[in-house]
């Protein structure tokens, strides 16, 4: 296939920003309230998670990503033409959080908006659809948002992980990017590896059935696409990003593809802040272009279940230097942190709550 | 619902955005903004919005909170001030303890969850602020 006709050629991220909650519970915490074995968090690659205050949910996080994404893009609000927001713990069922950080931000009413669910991966779809509509020119310039206060049952071993984040990412012209999209594959089928049915408070997952069928084998599915889709090898990419739902699995599918493990480790966020749902690859992309240098390529892998995974071969260009000072780096999020006890991480995110008066 | 939905709905931009106008005439920034300059009377006014860092004047600290507001208790409220407008803003305070507050302390603006109409009810948001953080611009 000819890869160099692909509309991705056109499109770049203008801005990109992320956001990390100030709250960390140590996982050592999580074994000792739920008699786990204390060599749990280690066998998970864990040390903390973060999690969003008692003020925050997915909307007001994912407002920070994206003003921190818009700073870097320095477009006029005015100029976006789309708001899409990937989550899985939107603080309505219905009513969309993408019209409401399209309105704090300034962006409507002239523009598209719409939340997105595949589980972990809905941000990523924006982020495939987004270039789509920039490349056509049915936009100049869309926003795609992944945020989640990810939810897990107490006591259940998801618990260790599952925490709070946000990236967003500007996505418009090339010529006005800090990074170009080179090429990208989606791997899709019906895998029930992990769900929440409506009403239900926490999802449910089939534990020996969330790694090789699902993680594994999906991003294995888009990563083969993209390389045979381009003629891309493992040697051509300078960094690596997969879905972070714990640190191993990262490690391991890029040991399948064939991918130093000194490639993935600068995007390997999750034993520091957990797994942030719809921001985990992202937000270690994220921090690739914190850090990354011009002309450097980066494979970027994100993963939802139910199942699917996306790969993209992104370069990063002159632009990303002076984009990079405008806006806090997913390190200053990292470092900015407070370390909270069980029962106030259990306040924070409503495990517990006082009876209606 | 016990929270007036119309209400929030006519109030998010000044809820959502730090909205100002500034006077034609006499070149006074009007916060809350308004059609017509409190200081001069010149309906000459224009819009903006206030970006940047501001300084925390004073603050208190509620401990009897009103209906909706409890996950969030205690609460610190401020005064706080954009000297490069001279606009002084009321707002709630949020990611400090209150032993860490001091007059001049800066601060950046953020949208938080204001309060929740119960559990099936509006969720009102609107810009607080936090202490700066690193990195912030």
């Amino acid at each position: 296939m000819n890869y160099l006709s692909s509309p991705e050629l056109s499109v770049g991220i203008a801005g990109w920003g992320s956001y990390i909650p100030m709250y960390r519970l140590s996982v050592c915490e999580i074994a000792r309230i739920w008699g786990f074995p204390p060599e749990t968090p280690k066998n998970l690659g864990m040390e903390e998670k973060a999690v969003a205050g008692p003020d925050e949910d997915s909307v007001t996080m994912g407002y920070e990503a994206a003003l921190n994404a818009l700073r870097r893009a320095e477009v006029s609000p005015r100029d976006i033409g789309a708001v899409w927001a990937g989550s899985e713990s939107k603080p309505y069922a219905v009513k969309p959080s993408a019209s409401i950080i399209a309105e704090a931000l300034g962006i409507t009413p002239n523009t598209m908006a719409a939340d997105l669910e595949f589980a972990c991966r809905a941000a990523s779809e924006a982020l495939r659809i987004s270039i789509g509509a920039v490349a056509s020119g049915l936009v100049k310039y869309a926003l795609v948002i992944g945020t989640d206060t990810a939810q897990a049952e107490p006591g259940d071993i998801l618990e260790f992980t599952a925490s709070s984040g946000a990236s967003a990412f500007v996505i418009g012209p090339a010529d006005n990017a800090a990074a170009v999209f080179e090429a990208s594959y989606t791997y899709v089928t019906d895998t029930p590896d992990f769900w929440r049915r409506d009403g239900a408070l926490y999802p449910l997952h089939t534990e020996a059935f969330t790694g090789e069928p699902a993680y594994f084998s999906h991003i294995v599915g888009a990563v083969k696409g993209l390389f045979e889709k381009t003629g891309l090898r493992p040697g051509d990419f300078d960094y690596a990003v997969f879905h972070q739902p714990n640190a191993t699995f990262p490690l391991r599918v890029a040991a399948k593809l064939g991918i130093e493990r000194e490639k993935v480790l600068p995007g390997l966020l999750v034993s520091k802040i957990g797994n942030t749902y719809n921001a985990s690859a992202l937000t270690g992309f994220s921090r690739i272009l914190d850090i990354a240098r011009p002309g450097q390529r980066v494979l970027l892998a994100p993963f939802g279940s139910g199942a699917g995974s996306d790969a993209y071969s992104i370069i990063i260009t002159d632009k990303v230097l002076e984009k990079r000072e405008k806006a806090p780096t997913v390190d200053d999020y990292i470092a900015r942190r407070k370390v909270i006890d069980y029962a106030s991480y259990a306040k924070y995110r409503s495990l517990i709550a006082r009876l209606p008066r | 619902m016990k929270h007036s939905v119309p209400r929030y709905w006519r109030s998010r931009r000044n809820l959502y955005r730090l909205e100002a106008v500034k006077c034609r005439n006499c070149s006074r920034v009007n916060y809350p903004p308004s059609i017509t300059c409190r200081y001069c009377g010149s309906r000459n006014v224009e819009y903006f919005e206030i970006n940047g860092l501001a300084k925390l004047i004073t603050w208190t600290v509620i401990y009897s909170e009103p209906e909706g507001f409890e996950v969030f208790k205690p609460i610190i409220v401020g005064v706080v001030e954009f000297p490069e407008h001279g606009v002084r803003v009321l707002a709630r305070i949020t990611d400090v303890d209150s032993s860490e507050l001091r007059e001049g302390l800066v601060l950046e603006p953020i949208l938080r969850k204001m309060s929740e109409d119960g559990v099936a009810g509006i969720i009102r948001y609107s810009l607080a602020f936090r202490p700066k953080m690193s990195g912030s611009k």
